[in-house]
């Protein structure tokens, strides 16, 4: 009676064990087979990139400064140069102007920032890639109604938008400007802060299509004060030429 | 005796087994091991970062040529001369700062794209929308085109600046607040092979439209004008520039 006991009991022991072992071995292949690309990196590599990562930012910091100091410089001269001939005074004020209108000049005021985050990893069946860059039409979207809510200023993830700026995707990610960017997105816009929440909340409209059809975590604050920065390429033409005063403008 | 060796056993295996789950995270909750799309977005990182270094050391060193050119315009013995140099210097910032802008009637090799709505018979129950050319269909083209390197493009004569929006309005487009309807000719001004190819390949947009029956069309043309933008510089009422002394 009692060794048919222990027996029955090691039985039931060694049953729970092998059912135990089995889940944690399950578990572990699940997790190591949801990234497919060679499973999982140690977070010490990562050490290397977020050090690289610093490095730059200082760098491109510095070189902001002295960028600023370079035109500070310039637009003191030509002030100066303003201040005696009315003539190069138009000049001035004509290029400020446009240099604000092209997006070259850091500006700041109300609006709203908009951030736009991938569904959470544990939604394992999305694998790994992000479903806002596999999606760059909803940015671009995102992008015109802005514009169409009167938005005067707009960056995405600090990238200033400008007349001639894509958002496309480039391999796994998006590029803006042809520079590559990473979800989050962030999208900053200057403009009357109501106006520019309501045209994206509005039902049925970009906000809620992200939210429902693609699962996106959206948040829109709406600022009393939001910074933006200029837009940092260099303007030039290739192909495009000015049509001369005179020149038959053909149809 | 057995029994509680066979409890501690099973006990003991039950820790192991608790560990090994755990055991790919820290004491804090930090993973030890992160998905390698990690890595890929640091590297997307880095590589915007050191483009943008490159691009403000661009920006600087031709922001510093510029002020040498007026510096020496004002020190000068003999001024007269200088100060023109300066103010062609300035010209031709404003002419290329204006023709960024818009405000230019702007010529080059380019292309012309035809989109409009398909003129198939519907299928059985088949949404009409299928057929249509949308706003974003515009947006797409044009942004597939900016992407290929487009330096000016226009929408049935309207010229595409930054401000400008695309706008359904039933089965009208507005763009720059003008209303249009179909068929939509959009002009664009660049390496007209490139952006062509791209608009016409097998994963290119066009195709993708001509697939639902869409007229899409793409001709290339070494010469084509594009109008300027009708109507004045933005008037900003909510954006104030951000001088060097504010912080």
């Amino acid at each position: 009676m009692r060794t048919k006991g222990n027996k029955l009991t090691g039985m039931v022991i060694v049953a729970l064990l092998a059912l135990f072992i089995g889940l944690v071995l399950a578990i572990q292949i699940r997790t190591t087979a949801g990234n497919d690309q060679g499973g999982l990196v140690p977070v010490a590599k990562l050490k290397s990139y977020e050090t690289e990562l610093k490095n730059l930012r200082a760098d491109r910091e510095e070189a902001l400064a002295l960028l600023a100091d370079a035109q500070e410089r310039l637009s003191a001269i030509e002030k100066e140069k303003a201040a005696e001939d009315d003539f190069i005074s138009g000049l001035v004020d004509d290029i400020d102007k446009n240099r604000m209108a092209a997006g070259l000049t850091d500006v700041h005021g109300p609006g709203v920032i908009i951030t736009i985050k991938d569904p959470a990893q544990a939604d394992e069946y999305y694998g790994d890639f992000s479903v806002i860059a596999y999606n760059s039409d909803l940015l671009l979207s995102l992008v015109n109604k802005l514009r169409e809510a009167g938005a005067e200023a707009i960056s995405i993830n600090e990238i200033r938008i400008v007349a001639t700026s894509e958002i496309s995707l480039a391999s796994t990610n998006i590029n803006i400007n042809g520079t590559p960017t990473a979800s989050p997105y962030t999208v900053k816009a200057i403009g009357n802060p109501v106006t520019l929440a309501n045209a994206l909340t509005i039902r049925g409209g970009i906000v809620e299509t992200m939210r429902k059809s693609f699962n996106l975590t959206v948040d829109i604050e709406q600022s009393e004060d939001i910074p933006i920065g200029k837009y940092t390429g260099v303007i030039s033409f290739k192909y495009a030429s000015p049509v001369e005063t005179g020149e038959q403008v053909a149809e | 005796m057995t029994r509680r060796v066979s409890t501690l056993v099973f006990l003991l295996c039950l820790m192991i087994g608790f560990g090994i789950v755990t055991q790919g995270y820290n004491v804090d909750g930090n993973a030890l091991y992160v998905s390698p799309s990690s890595v890929e977005e640091y590297k997307a990182v880095i590589a915007a970062e050191f483009q943008s270094l490159n691009n403000i050391r661009a920006l600087t060193k031709e922001t510093d040529e510029r002020y040498e050119l007026y510096r020496d315009a004002a020190n000068e013995y003999n001024p007269e001369v200088n100060v023109s140099d300066m103010i062609a210097g300035m010209q031709s910032e404003r002419a290329n700062l204006e023709m960024a802008n818009g405000l230019t009637d702007v010529h080059g090799p380019g292309v012309i794209v035809t989109v409009d709505d398909a003129t198939r018979d519907l299928f059985e129950n088949e949404d009409i929308n299928n057929v249509l050319v949308h706003d974003s269909d515009i947006l797409i083209i044009i942004n597939d085109l900016r992407r290929n390197g487009a330096e000016a493009i226009s929408v049935n004569g309207q010229r595409i600046i930054d401000k400008s929006s695309i706008s359904c309005s039933g089965y009208t487009i507005r763009i720059n607040g003008v209303t249009y309807a179909r068929p939509f000719e959009i002009r664009a001004i660049g390496d007209a092979k490139r952006m062509a190819s791209a608009l016409v390949s097998p994963e290119g947009y066009g195709t993708s439209l001509k697939q639902w029956g869409i007229q899409f069309e793409v001709a290339v043309s070494d010469d084509i004008t594009i109008g300027r933008y009708n109507g004045s510089l933005n008037i900003y009422n909510y954006a104030r520039e951000t001088k060097g002394d504010e912080e």
